[in-house]
């Protein structure tokens, strides 16, 4: 019987997608000229070919004959959404109420990646490197970061 | 004669660059962060050079240079300390320093193994510096006459290299490849002034941070894999000066190690992509396989410290030379020491040297004092480094995350960047789950823009005609390599070798 090793299946159709929209995008929308003039097209779709050739190999690839069961490494759920949510509390909050509140939110949030996770040594932490982060960027890299704004 | 004065005169120049109280400072704040992301464990070049890069945006260009490259050398030396002392290596490049490392430092000879890791890792640097100072200058010269033809196929070359060499699947690297050069053609099209998938959005028309995307694909990504591990925490253990000097016997035995790894690791340092571990192996493999007691390695023969680490370091230091004399990287760190060198306006190509030459031979002589630096801080300051590897990781990845975040922030201060790193992560923890090398894409938007203008230049000279691709003998020898290159990873691929590696891999993660 045949086994499909669905992360090859997964990654070959999707790099077939990708290839295809480049390539179709790009010939829809700009020039392709010729090789002695190349318009700003030409590039795009060939490369966008040549990414959804590869993405075709990967797929017949996976249709072979595996040997061996693959186990695919677990997805870390709770780690990739507490770096996802910190990250997006970044681009949130920077703006919006400066930096040391951000730095706050983001390293407690972040801290929840890990499994042992306390509050305590999260905000403890949280307010160290606000602290430090303070030093480095606005007094030593005098870079335009107000440690806190109003909101507004 | 004058071959010398003018080597004498550039030594000068680069002296009086280097030895400036700022550039001293600079390449001593380099060594010291380098070092003190590379001892923490999983942290490597790699992720210490990207942190970094963004505070490079506001220094004068020599500066930049002179800290990341500091930041190279500090991650080198800091991530062997962490190989030994846990047995976990600090990076990849590292890997090899676990094997006789860890049981040396279990034997209570840990004080030893670093020291000799120390030493052997600066005569590695000192040959590889040596290399750089000797053929940068003749080959930049040889590589003037390039045109268009020649750089297209010599970026190729690296292109393919870097992504079949050493991988798992070579078709999926070499998509990944593609995956950046498709990232790089996004923004203004140079030739023509027209936006390339920017989908009206006014941030894409300079196209992406390569700073977001760098940090997203190997800082993010590394945080989400590894934040949930349990990690090691190394026994309080001090080292004075006495427990660390090797005896007779060892320096008899390491001093011949250090000479061959410095060798091995010089020649395939200047080649494309060689570097990150692979070296580093094949130098243990050959210390392990001239030595006169084989079944010593693995329980503690200095050799096998010795070699490796004169091996990685000499790399480091030829890897410098295709960088700074054609313009074209042979991994992903000295990818980003090009874009370090772009963000700052200077055009990579052989003409940075004669353009330069205070950035060149200042850069120089900053690697032979941030060398005598590391060596300061690896040897009497070892027991600083040695606690530093008690903090528990739980502390370390939230800091990660957000100096990532705040180094995106700043390096163009538009929230959009931070989208872009938060992309990039999750897009590389994907791939990572799909087992896409994330190496290549990074490679790929870097060269992308100079690959496609080039690329375009040639067949204009040409006419439209391909067939000045063969007819140019540099040309068509890098093409005929980089054919070679693909031809012969998937043949290897094909006899299951690597998919077996793949299955390895896989296990390790589990």
């Amino acid at each position: 019987m045949k086994h499909i090793d669905i992360r090859d299946f997964l990654a070959g159709t999707t790099l077939v997608a990708i290839g295809l929209f480049v390539a179709l995008y790009a010939a829809s929308h700009y020039e392709i000229g010729v090789p002695a003039r190349m318009g700003p097209g030409f590039f795009p779709v060939a490369l966008g070919w040549i990414l959804a050739a590869l993405g075709g190999v990967v797929l017949l690839f996976s249709f072979r004959k595996t040997v061996h069961v693959l186990v695919p490494p677990p997805f870390a759920l709770r780690s990739f959404l507490a770096v996802v949510i910190s990250v997006a509390a970044f681009s949130v909050l920077i703006e919006r109420v400066g930096l040391m509140p951000t730095t706050l939110a983001v390293t407690v949030i972040a801290s929840m990646a890990g499994q042992s996770f306390k509050l305590g040594r999260a905000l403890l932490l949280g307010v160290f490197l606000a602290v430090l982060s303070w030093l480095i960027f606005t007094v030593g890299l005098q870079l335009t970061l107000p440690p806190f704004k109003l909101p507004g | 004669m004058s071959l010398l004065s003018t080597f004498v005169d550039n030594l000068t120049l680069g002296l009086q660059v280097a030895v400036s109280v700022q550039n001293l400072w600079y390449c001593f704040l380099g060594v010291f962060l380098g070092c003190l992301v590379g001892v923490l464990p999983g942290l490597g070049a790699l992720i210490a050079i990207s942190l970094l890069l963004p505070i490079t945006y506001h220094l004068p260009a020599t500066g930049a240079l002179i800290m990341l490259a500091g930041v190279y050398f500090g991650a080198d030396y800091g991530g062997g300390t962490c190989s030994i002392l846990l047995g976990v290596p600090g990076h990849a490049a590292a890997a090899v320093d676990v094997l006789d490392g860890f049981p040396m430092s279990k034997q209570g000879r840990g004080g030893i193994a670093l020291f000799m890791k120390c030493v052997a890792s600066f005569w590695g640097s000192a040959v590889g510096i040596v290399l750089l100072m000797l053929f940068a200058p003749v080959l930049s010269e040889w590589a003037l006459n390039f045109g268009p033809s020649e750089y297209c196929a010599l970026m190729l070359l690296g292109l393919v290299a870097a992504s079949t060499v050493g991988q798992g699947s070579p078709v999926k690297g070499v998509a990944m490849m593609v995956i950046g050069l498709i990232l790089g053609i996004v923004g203004t099209d140079i030739n023509t002034g027209m936006s390339r998938f920017a989908f009206d959005i006014p941030e894409m028309l300079d196209g992406f941070s390569l700073v977001a995307i760098a940090m997203g694909l190997f800082a993010i990504t590394e945080v989400i894999q590894s934040a949930n591990s349990a990690r090691v925490t190394a026994e309080n253990q001090s080292f004075s000066l006495r427990d660390q000097l090797p005896t007779r016997e060892d320096w008899r035995r390491s001093i011949p190690a250090m000479l061959r790894g410095s060798a091995l690791g010089s020649f395939f340092g200047a080649l494309p992509g060689t570097s990150g571990g692979m070296a580093t192996f094949l130098s243990y493999a050959m210390e392990k396989r001239i030595s006169k007691h084989p079944e010593q390695f693995g329980k503690g023969a200095i050799e096998g410290i010795a070699g490796p680490e004169a091996c990685n370091n000499a790399g480091v230091g030829t890897a410098f030379i295709p960088t700074l004399t054609l313009g074209i990287p042979g991994d992903a760190i000295m990818a980003l020491m090009l874009g370090a060198l772009m963000i700052q306006g200077i055009q990579p190509g052989p003409q940075v040297l004669t353009s330069h030459p205070d950035l060149f031979w200042g850069l120089i002589v900053s690697f032979w004092i941030g060398n005598i630096f590391l060596v300061i801080l690896n040897i009497p300051l070892i027991g600083m480094w040695v606690r530093l590897l008690a903090i528990p990781y739980p502390l370390l990845f939230p800091a990660i995350v957000l100096f990532t975040c705040i180094g995106v922030y700043t390096a163009s201060n538009n929230v959009f960047d931070v989208y872009v790193l938060l992309a990039a992560g999750v897009i590389g923890y994907l791939m990572m789950l799909l087992r896409f090398e994330v190496v290549p894409v990074l490679l790929g938007l870097i060269l992308g823009p100079m690959f496609e203008e080039n690329f375009r230049r040639t067949l204009l000279l040409s006419r439209g005609s391909f067939s000045v691709f063969i007819e140019r003998p540099i040309t068509a020898v890098a093409l005929g390599v980089s054919a070679f290159l693909v031809l012969w990873s998937v043949w290897g691929y094909l006899r299951h070798r690597a998919r077996d590696a793949e299955q390895q891999a896989d296990a390790a993660h589990a």
